[in-house]
């Protein structure tokens, strides 16, 4: 009948999570059984010896509805059984409950808790001068703040406050405890650490002497200092009525719950959400936009001990696919287009906890105050007028439905560089690019009399095309940040942002879309295809024309070569053609492509596909002109001999004799050539051009939908290559007839 | 020998870096003249062929062609090339052209002749070289004897002064190589200046009127067929002609 509690204490349970749904398979021993304290009755439920736990566990439910208690010396071993499904409840004080659910995803606390009561130390009976010394002294930790710092610490994780001896010689104050109670008392590294640990440094100060710490097991702690063998015991003591005709306590320490740990109801598969409030995002997988300032955020957090393991996505619509297929564990994201996910994937929630709050502003290039300031003015004619708060009622608060589209039609244009995947903000709907910041921009062109031109590129690249000249203006849910400050001006604010995290629910899709409904979604729904065909047109038009300059170039760089080889002529020109050569297959061809696109053309406004064939072009004459030069090489140079014996010139050989013959051993090289700088266009997308990869990535951004989109464009390059490569075959047939 | 000199050689030296390959030679050939060069491999025969069309070019010396010099850098390399016709050892036919292409391409674009008469001269060479069936052939679908006598008809399109032939017979399967040397032999017949180097001692005792045997980079002796085949008189002759005979 131990009933007199100073405290009252609570029941908690910890779940160990099953294969299977929450209870929803009796017979499955990692289904979780155990959901209210009332439950508890039957139950097998571990505690530690010695705990109050054990005393109230072995009380509960009378003769009808006993416990069956399991008693452990180890707090570990009974969490250990618990996940094990061996039993299925651990009754344990709160504190070390939230410490083991954080490093088992798998288990959780009930919210009823158990019963409440308090903490306190012991002091052998006798020894009432150390007793009053350990009251003064926590009654004056408690005035000069040192109590609580050393709680916001250990239990509310909001500080780093830690107390370190500073005696380091004289007579010994001899503490015992059980080091496995985290967080008042446990193991880090070498040494003892916990709440009640520099607690006792501060008393040994204090009084002059050096703590010895006796590490023993928890049912041995009264004893050793009831018998002298310890001055103080400190091991998250509650104080009951039968402890105290032993021992004496000092003054109540901390309140504590004694809460019952159950195995949480979700899959431990890779589908499991592991992640459910801050603090658990470090060591996991965490997805964010490449470029967003969650990016930024993600890789400083958690320091050296629990690091992000942060994956960077070009598309937010990549990192929520990986989040849905279990690849990753967390998206850090911004609010809103956090919400819009949500409504679209009911798999996916977003934690209440935000991770960062922050401001977005549109971006101008610096040297450009005319438009920064015409910008500010018209944002503030607009909160006036209410036209800001209309689309803020239509895009973020969906209260409203108004829209304001452009008037001006005519005109210089106004270029607006954004990633249209980035809702409600901007995005695709249908073949239009819509959203908040393009009707602002819209609204912002017709005062500036201008037509709006939207140029959509990744958003990594949306600051560089604002600052590189390319586009006036950029709209792309930019955080304001002091490091963009410093390449970039911000406008006034937009709007407020979250950052937060976007987890799975841990429930199932809903139902599976059929075949017939998944193609009508990605393909007929608001004329999808067309982001397909569109694609197919630049990609084959760049391919086309880069191919076509590729060949000019390539065959201009093999004469100069090979001339310089047979002949020693063209010295300077040769060095120019090797560093060609040397540049262009010594760097990726993506780069090469964001060269010439920001560095080369920066300020130059260029037609994109233009871009794309020069860039691809150059690219590929390198390419084309080595292979046509060992077309000539592999050609017998008896031939230029007996041209030359007849009294050709050299240049007539060349072009009648060897060239022919090169150009046929150069074939099958020059066709993988182009098939390879077909399948090559598909980068196109980094500089904001619709090819044919990118048509299917912004249609899988629409539908969330992977297979569809990527197989369509799949086949599509499928087919122009197969197509290339039969005309090359028949062409090859032709040219082989003077072969036997 | 009361022909005019043609070609004549003075002093010619050719090295490649340290290595003599030819050492003053001197020489003189006449028009109408078919000469048998022979002598042992390696001993510079064919380099020295190879200089009288320019496909290379004397370390010293000189070679005068009607009696001016052909290594006068005012003098057009292709005009000398032109009037000197060269037959390969690798026949060397143009693969991308048939055999008629390969004989009228270079008549016909140094504008000697039109592209018609060009044809009918290629189909009579063809004729003569008993290849008129071959005419639209690509040198991959003809025999090594045919490719030979396409080149020989090639050579002779030109209407050169004088034709070397550098081995003519050498890389042919041996039932090839007697309708090449009857070829060779009509040409002789018809008047042609010719120069052959050859291992062919029975074509050069038969065809040629002259024959030098070329031995460490020098000529050793010069004669007629008879001189040369029955009573040679320079030791390195004779150990030739009894290593050939064995």
């Amino acid at each position: 009948m131990v009933r007199i509690i100073f405290k009252m204490v609570v029941a908690v349970a910890l779940a160990l999570s099953a294969m299977v749904f929450v209870g929803c398979n009796e017979s499955d021993p990692l289904a979780n059984k155990v959901h209210k304290v009332s439950d508890l009755g039957k139950k097998k439920v571990g505690v530690q010896i010695g705990n109050t736990a054990d005393i109230y566990a072995s009380e509960y439910g009378g003769d009808t509805a006993k416990i069956d208690v399991e008693r452990y010396t180890k707090l570990a071993d009974a969490v250990q059984a618990l996940k094990q499904g061996k039993i299925d409840a651990v009754l344990l004080d709160d504190q070390p409950a939230i410490y083991f659910v954080k490093q088992n995803p798998t288990l959780r606390v009930l919210d009823e808790a158990f019963v409440e009561e308090t903490y306190a130390g012991v002091i052998a009976k006798g020894n009432e001068g150390l007793l009053d010394t350990f009251n003064l002294v926590l009654k004056e930790m408690h005035e000069n703040g040192i109590f609580d710092s050393l709680m916001n610490t250990y239990i509310n994780g909001t500080g780093s406050y830690h107390y370190a001896q500073k005696v380091k010689e004289g007579p010994h104050l001899v503490l015992a405890t059980n080091a496995q109670f985290p967080p008042y008392e446990y193991h880090e590294g070498e040494f003892i650490v916990g709440l009640e640990i520099e607690l006792a440094y501060y008393l040994a100060d204090k009084m002059g002497r050096v703590l010895e710490i006796q590490d023993i097991e928890f049912d041995a702690v009264i004893n050793a200092v009831s018998s002298g063998k310890a001055d103080l015991g400190l091991s998250g003591f509650t104080v009951t009525e039968e402890r105290k005709k032993s021992i004496n306590f000092t003054d109540k320490l901390v309140d504590n719950k004694v809460v019952i740990m159950v195995r949480s109801d979700i899959k431990p598969s890779e589908l499991d959400n592991k992640v459910f409030t801050v603090s658990d995002l470090g060591h996991k997988k965490v997805g964010v936009q490449i470029g967003n300032t969650a990016d930024i955020y993600a890789s400083e957090y958690g320091g050296d001990t629990a690091k992000i393991d942060v994956e960077r996505y070009t598309k937010l619509a990549d990192a929520v696919q990986a989040l849905k297929q279990g690849k990753i564990d967390a998206v850090l994201l911004d609010d809103q287009p956090a919400i819009y996910f949500v409504k679209q994937n009911p798999t996916l929630r977003v934690l209440d906890e935000a991770f960062v709050e922050e401001t977005y502003a549109g971006v101008i290039a610096k040297g450009n105050e005319g438009l920064l300031d015409t910008f500010n003015l018209v944002l503030k004619e607009m909160h006036e007028n209410g036209i800001f708060d209309s689309l803020m009622n239509t895009y973020i608060n969906g209260t409203g439905s108004y829209h304001y589209a452009q008037k001006v039609k005519e005109g210089p244009h106004l270029v607006l560089a954004t990633n249209a995947q980035f809702p409600p903000y901007e995005y695709h709907e249908g073949e239009f690019i819509v959203g908040l910041e393009i009707e602002l921009a819209y609204y912002l062109a017709d005062k500036m009399g201008r037509v709006l031109e939207i140029q959509d590129i990744e958003f990594d690249a949306v600051i560089n095309a604002v600052s590189s000249g390319k586009a006036d203006l950029g709209l792309s849910g930019f955080t304001v940040t002091e490091e963009r400050k410093k390449s970039i001006n911000f406008t006034d604010k937009l709007v407020d942002n979250r950052v937060v995290i976007l987890v799975r629910t841990g429930e199932k899709e809903a139902s599976a879309e059929t075949f017939t409904e998944k193609f009508h979604k990605n393909f007929i729904k608001d004329n999808r295809w067309k982001y397909i065909a569109e694609g197919l047109r630049n990609t084959l038009i760049i391919a086309v024309c880069a191919a076509l300059l590729g060949i000019v170039i390539g065959f201009l760089v093999a004469m100069v070569r090979v001339n310089h080889e047979f002949n020693g002529k063209y010295k300077i020109a040769n060095w120019v053609c090797k560093a060609y050569l040397a540049v262009i297959r010594g760097t990726p061809m993506m780069v090469q492509l964001l060269i010439i696109y920001y560095i080369v053309f920066s300020s130059v406004n260029i037609n994109k596909l233009l871009v794309a064939i020069i860039a691809f072009g150059i690219n590929s004459g390198a390419y084309v002109s080595e292979i046509i030069r060992g077309g000539i090489k592999a050609v017998d140079p008896g031939q230029i001999e007996a041209g030359r014996s007849l009294g050709l010139k050299f240049r007539t050989v060349m072009l009648h004799v060897v060239y022919p013959q090169a150009f046929k051993n150069s074939l099958p090289a020059l066709t993988n050539e182009f098939i390879s700088l077909i399948k090559e266009t598909s980068i196109c997308g980094y500089i904001g051009l619709t090819d044919l990869t990118r048509g299917g990535d912004i249609i899988r951004s629409l539908t969330y939908e992977a297979m569809f989109p990527l197989l369509s464009v799949a086949v599509v390059y499928f087919i122009i290559v197969a197509g290339l490569s039969t005309c090359v075959a028949r062409l090859e047939k032709r040219l082989k007839k003077n072969e036997r | 020998m009361a022909k005019e000199v043609m070609i004549q050689v003075k002093n010619l030296c050719k090295s490649y870096g340290d290595k003599q390959i030819l050492k003053n030679i001197d020489a003189e050939f006449h028009k109408g003249d078919v000469v048998a060069i022979i002598g042992p491999s390696g001993c510079g025969k064919s380099t020295f062929l190879r200089q009288l069309n320019l496909l290379e070019k004397p370390t010293s010396g000189d070679i005068l062609l009607d009696g001016k010099s052909i290594l006068d850098k005012k003098v057009s390399k292709p005009t000398i090339r032109a009037r000197v016709g060269m037959v390969f050892q690798q026949f060397n036919l143009f693969k991308n052209m048939t055999a008629l292409e390969n004989i009228m391409f270079a008549p016909v674009k140094l504008g000697m002749m039109t592209k018609a008469e060009g044809e009918k001269r290629a189909k009579e060479l063809l004729e003569r070289v008993g290849l008129a069936d071959r005419a639209d052939h690509y040198p991959a679908q003809l025999s090594g004897g045919q490719q030979q006598r396409v080149a020989i008809a090639r050579a002779a399109a030109m209407n050169p002064e004088a034709i070397l032939f550098d081995e003519p017979t050498s890389a042919l399967d041996p039932e090839m190589v007697g309708e090449v040397l009857k070829i060779m032999k009509d040409l002789a017949q018809s008047g042609m200046t010719m120069l052959v180097v050859t291992h062919e001692m029975g074509f050069a005792r038969e065809v040629a009127n002259r024959v030098l045997f070329f031995a460490d980079g020098v000529i050793k002796e010069q004669g007629t067929p008879e001189e040369i085949f029955d009573h040679p008189k320079d030791q390195r002759l004779k150990d030739f002609l009894a290593a050939i005979k064995k």
